[in-house]
């Protein structure tokens, strides 16, 4: 089969390639939109985190300057821990006027990832410190650092989608490929198996669908024509065989059967006759003055005669296939008893026909008519013998006594 | 761009991140408040930068452009306040007044010193309603319906908030100090 042939050596395989061809395709593309979306997306946290961890600082630094004013670290510290609810903030300290730690609060959920400094700032994770100042005095800092969990999370979520996605393309791939290989291949294992037809069988009336590819139909379409060019020079060589072997044994004239054909009939109707215990008779007839008319009016004449007395003897005989030419002007009917009545009977109400059909004149061209007798001998198995060359002697010798107009013997 | 010191906080944050300390917890302990001064009343100092910080994250309608203190009853602390240290700067002239004569024209600062509760409650009762902002000295269970009670503590000054009085008074007091008092030093 096209497209299925051997894994491991030969050419590949249709499939093989289209799957192959694919994935590469797919595995490109993927790849490709999921840096880009890590990349843009990356910038934009970047953007987010920024902004948050500078809001955050923001609002710490108003929300905690009466702490500081106050002294209230309680009030700081809580502040700082509703502040750092999410893991988008990985620490805050906030120092007094002085210097002096006031509060310090680490995110203990958070991702423990450290980046380094550079990373961290190029994240856009901080740390960010902004003065706390109370009617333009300096009532301390507070310092916030951003933590990676967005970024985090982000990552670990565009990192499946993508394994995910190319799982699932990687599944299309393969049924795209298989279904374009169908389109594919099916065809072509068509065009083997009529080929197949065609070399082993001989059926060459087999012809290819359209496919609906236009290569795959162009080439059907050449395939088709050369299938119909061998077919047509098959079917002449078929009938040139049967016209052959239809001159064999035909005269081409009369389209009568010939001597060869005589012979073979007169086999069959003796084991036949032998079989049945019947009788068989031959009638051998000639034309009377016939090479008189051929010299008179020519041999088309002559051939339209011969014409003439064949339709006249196939029509009293009964039986187009029982009329034979065996020369010239000669004729034989050969007559069985065919399960019927007596062959001897038989050949008598022939003979009658025969000579009945043959008393009307012959028209021959330009109005001029003709008449022409026929003499008939005849001999019949196994009273007068066994081979058809007897009986045939047999019957030459008595059509010319009736000829001659001497009584039959 | 961050300093050196700032990066080596940094690293400290990071690295406490990593360690499994309860932070919060531990700094639960730490006393609240002002830190008290080394003089012979460590106190004073500090409530005249108490009350300074008060009258700061406070509001009077029409933002008068000065204001007036009255020391009422004999106060125990209230020495660098009458001296009219720190508050001075805000336009806060500080003076004595009896408890009969507190009139919320005269003064729109009521410190109330060592009084009884009733007599206590006659001055903040007369003062409802009036933008008038009171503040206890010696009341730390604030049953005297003053605005602020401080709270005298063995390392710090702290105050506790009545918030029925505070929302009664037109004084408009800073959200940020109701909420520090709220669920902290009021409680």
């Amino acid at each position: 089969m096209i497209g299925r042939a051997g894994r491991g050596e030969g050419p590949p395989t249709l499939r093989g390639m289209l799957a192959r061809g694919h994935l590469q395709l797919v595995l490109l593309a993927v790849a490709l939109a999921s840096a880009s979306l890590m990349v843009s997306g990356l910038f934009a946290l970047r953007g987010y985190a920024t902004q948050n961890v500078a809001l955050a600082a923001q609002t710490l630094a108003y929300a905690a300057e009466p702490t500081l004013v106050f002294g209230d670290r309680e009030a700081a510290l809580r502040l700082v821990s509703e502040l750092g609810t999410n893991d988008n903030l990985a620490a805050i300290a906030i120092d007094d006027a002085a210097g002096r730690p006031f509060v310090r609060w680490h995110n203990a959920g958070a991702v423990g990832v450290d980046f380094g400094p550079v990373l961290s700032n190029w994240l856009g994770l901080g740390p960010v410190e902004k003065r706390v100042t109370f009617r333009g005095e300096a009532v301390g800092t507070v310092r916030v650092v951003g933590g990676i969990g967005a970024i985090f999370r982000y990552t670990l979520a565009a990192l499946i989608i993508a394994v995910s996605c190319l799982g699932i393309t990687v599944l299309a791939t393969r049924i795209l490929a298989r279904r374009l290989e169908d389109a594919i291949a099916a065809p072509l294992d068509r065009v083997a198996e009529i080929a197949h037809d065609v070399m082993n069988e001989r059926r060459l009336s087999r012809r290819l669908g359209p496919s609906g590819i236009a290569e795959i139909d162009r080439f059907a379409h050449d395939f088709n024509a050369l299938l119909a060019e061998l077919e047509s020079w098959h079917n002449t060589l078929a009938n040139e065989n049967a016209e052959l072997s239809r001159r064999a044994d035909r005269d081409p004239l009369t389209g009568l059967g010939n001597r060869a054909r005589l012979e073979r009939n007169f086999e069959i109707a003796i084991d036949e006759a032998q079989r049945v215990g019947s009788e068989v008779v031959l009638l051998y007839c000639d034309c009377n003055g016939f090479k008189q008319i051929n010299d008179t009016h020519g041999h088309d004449a002559g051939d339209a005669i011969i014409c003439v007395v064949a339709d006249r003897l196939r029509l009293a005989s009964g039986d187009t296939e029982r009329v034979f030419r065996i020369g010239g002007d000669e004729f034989a009917i050969l007559l069985d008893a065919n399960g019927r009545a007596g062959a001897a009977e038989e050949a008598a109400r022939v003979r009658a026909a025969v000579h009945e059909a043959m008393a009307g004149p012959v028209a021959l061209a330009l109005g001029v008519e003709v008449s022409i007798g026929l003499s008939v001998g005849h001999a019949s198995y196994p009273e007068d013998g066994h081979t058809l060359r007897r009986l045939m002697r047999l019957a030459d010798m008595r059509m010319y006594r009736d000829k001659r107009g001497e009584p039959a013997l | 761009m961050p300093s050196g010191a700032d990066l080596r906080v940094l690293h400290e944050l990071w690295w406490s991140v990593l360690a499994p300390v309860a932070v919060v917890a531990a700094q639960q302990s730490v006393p609240a408040g002002l830190p008290l001064g080394n003089e012979a009343d460590p106190y004073r100092a500090v409530v005249a930068r108490m009350v300074r910080a008060i009258v700061q994250y406070s509001r009077w309608p029409a933002n008068p452009s000065r204001l007036q203190a009255c020391v009422v009853g004999p106060a125990d602390h209230a020495d660098d306040l009458i001296e009219g240290r720190q508050v001075a700067a805000l336009g806060v002239a500080v003076v004595r007044r009896s408890a009969d004569a507190v009139r919320p024209d005269d003064c729109q600062i009521v410190y109330l010193g060592r009084l009884g509760i009733d007599e206590a409650r006659a001055v903040t009762g007369r003062l409802q309603g009036e933008p008038v902002l009171t503040i206890a000295e010696n009341d730390p269970a604030c049953r005297s319906r003053a605005m602020f009670c401080l709270l005298f503590e063995a390392e710090s000054l702290s105050f506790r908030l009545n918030i029925d009085a505070v929302s009664r008074s037109r004084v408009r007091v800073d959200p940020r100090v109701l909420r520090l008092a709220d669920d902290g030093a009021a409680q």
